[in-house]
């Protein structure tokens, strides 16, 4: 045990602090991932664009955030410009997204924006991230590129059409982690007014009511939601015990009722 | 009329300190206790040798009697004990407390003694000795006490209307909380005819079983103890009873030396489907049932004794035809320690301490149903579990100074309960659905009380009550307080502390030497239990709604007042008792109806009972007894201006009884009028008809050792269903029971 005495390890701490210190990053290119689901990437004059997400896309509404490098360095300070897009045998659309802000945020200091898919990928057609990149004055790089993405299957979004034949999309964001007693309920409301634009709906007014249908009963106390801001309205849903429910709104717009929408949860 | 009332009571306070002067007759005092066992003996006959006075004693086993210098000799005499006689002279000191002992009798120590607050003791009539019959059936003679049926077995207590967390149903005065949340197993279900030596009802606040009283009243299961001294005892028994095809066994063995003693015994019951007064019998309506019972008494010396006892109660498959489920199986484990320390001070004559821990668990399903055609929860099975352990402690100080008994306890305990049930969709699927009934709830009490008996002479007798009990409650399970701030909102306190309280007095006189007369008044608070306040889509059968409970329900208060009157004893040829009594509630705790489906417990205003109960026995002749009794509730629910649910109709009683060394004999006509006060408005009560009904029983002594005791209930197999029958679950049609029992 006299091999161990201070001195003799508070030496080695030194040399292995030293040596750590003075080692080479011999690959400066390596880029740092974040700890995110990474959807795909492309170069484009220089420029590095990659996408991530949580976890892997479903139909309905997705967090996705992006990152831009140059030479294996953070780029500056770059306006990012995407849409979704779905290619089917036919014809192509879009559907409701909502591009990055200029700055980073603060959760994994990435460039955050969303997209709700409204259909999943498969025989009827696929998805892809349509991408343009360029510096904050115009005056530098610009780089355009496609990620192609994958997006499972869900039951948060409800498309539908009113006695108008105006189409909309209304998607559950929350609860995205259901658990019994209340829950924050949030849900996006977008009009399709053609295949290339979804503008939000500001002002439509939402009754809600939870149902279990296999019980044949509902709950108590549920706030329904009301327009927070850009399309999505905030409430509160409280789930009595874990099952099947159905969440139910009956919408009016523009001061025309719609058939109840339900959409399904089950935890 | 209130001005009546007023100078009524006032001439009842008055009157002993008009009368004290009239006459100087002496009053002696005391407790009667079992000899063997040291325990103390409610309903004990006193009496003087020429009848002319004479008394009984109360649940503590204590008395109080006015006797003349005339008077030589009391006899003191109990079912189950050798009568003995005392001289009253010079020797007996009679002016301080008398403590008399009574030896048990070899061959009727197995009778049940039923006794119901100053009524004296209950003629349970032939069967009295007999272990088939049910601990129900034990009780359904008593007036004022009626039972809450749901299947062929277990039925739940009412007392002048209250049920539920109103009564309190103790087995030997420890508190036993039933795990299912439906109702399915009351404690009645878990204690046999063959566990109690005796089984003492207490009508209202303050005749209830002291710092265990409720505001509907209590039962108390008295548990049978080994007898020190006996030597080897056995006996068996054995059963059959037609309605239900039930058979029963039972066997028991003790053993007693000086200082110790033992007592094993077992139960089973395995019934078949009940036979109604018409019809075919009623499809899974059998069960399965046994029950064991160890019971181990020391008593080191003459002041110590310890009595430690467990009883196991295994019932399984038992079948709720008018219910949505069955019970798949329950288990109980009760045990306690008692230690009882006689004579520990100048002037204390007993402290009583008893620990006591007991668990149940009980599993229903519905998985022998046709789920897809019930009206209720449909195309889905829902096996439900619950299990609740309940421990605690009782001390009691019993002590006496003159002619003033002061009774003090302390009772702490708490209740873990738990309950949740999965409902299994058909369909598969449908996902599983998940729901907690009991999320974990904790519930502590502790309760201080006290009570003063004063004999002020002059035939009076005052006796006070107080009693003030703390509560804390706490809901752990996560799921369960989100579900519950859900429910009501995000800062409910979820872990309340109440204060509860009772205030009692009654002043009894002594009219005559064959009758006395007196009034009762108090006042009191109930904590809400933990069913009321945490639980959470509770069916109820009763009225086909789920109930929602409340962590925020204040306590509610009960104010009653009785007026009561005593005539003559069981030696008397003439005896009885009758009590009118009024009941007001306040912050009534009740489900209020929210939908269709639901109902949300809340404090509802007021409620009012008022009712009657009386009870008469006639000694024809030396070998012929005729007795009778009468009972009503009238309740009504003053928020909702209609009746309050589930109230019992006007019923009652008569019998022949013919008492002799060789046959005995018995004649009964039970009764009810129909009962069409319902409550509409927040429940589904249906209203019931009438019914009346003929029953026979006898006892015939074989030899000393063996006897047989036939009955046949329902003689005309009337159709009839009870008014507190779930469901309006039929009642049993005509019943051919016979009973052998063997005892060495």
């Amino acid at each position: 045990m006299k091999y161990f005495k201070p001195i003799y390890i508070i030496v080695l701490v030194l040399l292995i602090g030293i040596v750590a210190a003075c080692s080479d990053d011999s690959d400066a290119d390596l880029v740092t991932e974040p700890d995110l689901y990474k959807l795909g990437e492309f170069t484009d004059n220089g420029l590095t664009v990659a996408a991530y997400s949580e976890r892997p896309l479903e139909v309905g509404f997705n967090n996705i955030w992006f990152e831009v490098h140059e030479n294996g360095e953070p780029f500056g300070h770059p306006h990012i410009h995407f849409n979704t897009m779905m290619h089917m045998e036919h014809h192509s659309h879009t559907s409701p997204y909502g591009e990055p802000g200029h700055h980073r945020d603060d959760e994994h200091n990435l460039y955050h924006g969303w997209a709700i898919f409204n259909m999943p990928s498969g025989d009827m057609g696929t998805w892809e991230l349509d991408l343009t990149i360029h510096d904050q004055d115009h005056s530098g790089i610009e780089a355009t590129g496609i990620i192609d993405v994958e997006v499972e299957p869900s039951n948060r979004v409800r498309t539908f059409m009113t006695e108008d034949e105006s189409r909309y999309v209304l998607t559950l964001i929350e609860p995205a982690d259901p658990s019994v007693g209340m829950n924050d309920l949030k849900v996006a409301l977008h009009k399709r007014e053609s295949m290339m634009n979804f503008p939000p709906v500001l002002n439509a007014t939402m009754q809600f009511e939870p149902w279990m249908p296999s019980m044949d009963h509902g709950s108590s106390n549920n706030v329904s939601p009301v327009h927070d801001e850009n399309g999505f309205y905030n409430g509160q849903v409280n789930f009595n015990m874990t099952g099947d429910w159905e969440l139910r709104f009956d919408l009016e717009i523009e001061g025309v009722e719609i058939d109840r929408q339900t959409l399904e949860i089950d935890f | 009329m209130k001005t009546r009332i007023i100078l009524f009571i006032s001439a009842l306070l008055l009157m002993p300190a008009l009368s004290g002067f009239a006459h100087q007759s002496e009053v002696i005092h005391g407790v009667v206790k079992n000899a063997e066992t040291g325990e103390v003996i409610s309903g004990v006959h006193i009496q003087t040798d020429r009848g002319i006075a004479g008394t009984v004693t109360n649940s503590k086993g204590e008395f109080k009697l006015q006797v003349r210098n005339t008077d030589k000799i009391l006899s003191v005499s109990h079912v189950g004990f050798a009568s003995i006689r005392i001289k009253l002279n010079e020797k007996c000191d009679c002016h301080k407390w008398l403590e008399i002992a009574l030896v048990p009798e070899q061959f009727r120590s197995g009778d049940l003694l039923i006794t119901a607050d100053r009524m004296q003791m209950q003629h349970s009539g032939v069967y009295s000795s007999s272990k088939t019959k049910s601990v129900e059936d034990h009780m359904s003679g008593i007036s004022g006490l009626d039972m809450v049926t749901r299947a062929n077995m277990a039925k739940d207590p009412v007392i002048r209307g209250m049920r539920d967390g109103r009564v309190n149903v103790l087995i030997d005065g420890m508190r036993l909380t039933p795990a299912c949340v439906d109702g399915m197993d009351p404690a009645t279900a878990y204690v046999e005819t063959d566990n109690l030596q005796s089984i003492e009802i207490g009508r209202g606040f303050e005749n209830g079983n002291g710092k265990q009283s409720a505001p509907g009243g209590s039962v108390n299961f008295s548990m049978v103890r080994p007898s020190l001294n006996s030597g080897l005892k056995a006996s068996a028994e054995t059963g059959y009873q037609s309605v239900s095809r039930q058979q029963f066994y039972q066997g028991s063995v003790s053993y007693g030396e000086e200082q110790w003693a033992f007592r094993l015994s077992g139960t089973f019951r395995d019934a078949g489907n009940l036979q109604p007064g018409s019809g075919s019998r009623i499809d899974g309506s059998g069960f399965r049932k046994g029950n064991v019972m160890a019971s181990l008494l020391y008593q080191p010396s003459e002041s110590h004794r310890f009595n430690l006892r467990y009883i196991g109660d295994f019932a399984g498959k038992i079948g709720y035809p008018a219910m949505i489920m069955d019970t798949r199986r329950a288990d109980a484990h009760i045990a306690g320690l008692e230690h009882a320390w006689s004579n520990p001070f100048s002037g204390v004559y007993s402290i009583t301490t008893n620990l006591y821990m007991n668990r149940v668990e009980h599993w229903m399903d519905d998985y022998d149903r046709d789920v897809t055609e019930r009206e209720v929860m449909r195309d889905m099975f829902m096996p439900m579990y619950g299990e609740t352990l309940t421990s605690g402690f009782t001390s009691e100080l019993n002590a006496s100074r003159n002619d003033h008994l002061f009774n003090l306890s302390i009772e702490g305990f708490r209740i873990d309960a738990f309950g949740d049930m999965l409902m299994e969709h058909i369909d598969p699927s449908v996902s599983d659905m998940y729901l907690l009934n009991l999320g974990d709830v904790v519930q502590q009490n502790l309760i201080l009380s006290g009570t003063h008996t004063w004999f002020v002479g002059s035939g009076w007798t005052l006796n006070t009550t107080l009693k003030g009990e703390a509560g804390m409650n706490r809901l752990n399970n996560e799921d369960a307080r989100a579900t519950y701030r859900a429910e009501y909102s995000q800062d409910i306190n979820l872990e309340p502390s109440d204060f509860a309280y009772q205030i009692g007095f009654t002043a009894e006189k002594e009219i005559s030497s064959r009758v006395s007369a007196g009034v009762s008044l108090s006042s009191g608070t109930r904590l809400p239990d933990h069913m009321e306040r945490y639980g959470y889509y509770i069916f109820q059968p009763l009225d086909g709604f789920f109930y929602i409970g409340n962590p925020d329900l204040s306590p509610e208060r009960s104010t009653q007042a009785e007026i009561f009157t005593l005539m003559g004893s069981e030696q008397s040829r003439i005896s009885g008792s009758l009590s009118a009594w009024v009941n007001r509630m306040d912050n009534y705790i009740a489900g209020l109806r929210t939908d269709d489906l639901f109902k949300q417990m809340q404090n509802m205003g007021r409620a009012t009972l008022t009712g009657f109960e009386g009870d008469l026995f006639a000694r024809i002749s030396s070998r012929w007894i005729a007795s009778g009794s009468l009972s009503y509730v009238f309740g009504t629910h003053q928020e909702l201006d209609e009746p309050l649910p589930m109230m019992p109709p006007l019923k009652g009683q008569v019998s022949l009884q013919r008492q002799s060394e060789s046959v005995q004999l018995e004649g009964r006509l039970r009764w009810a009028a129909p009962q069409n006060r319902i409550a509409e408005q927040n429940s589904m009560e249906t209203t019931t008809n009438g019914y009346a009904l003929l029953d026979l029983f006898a006892h015939v002594p074989l030899s000393r050792a063996v006897s047989v005791q036939l009955g046949l209930e329902n003689m005309l197999n009337t159709f009839y269903t009870e008014h507190l029958s779930v469901n309006s679950m039929p009642a049993p049609g005509r019943n051919v029971q016979i009973s052998v029992r063997v005892g060495i």
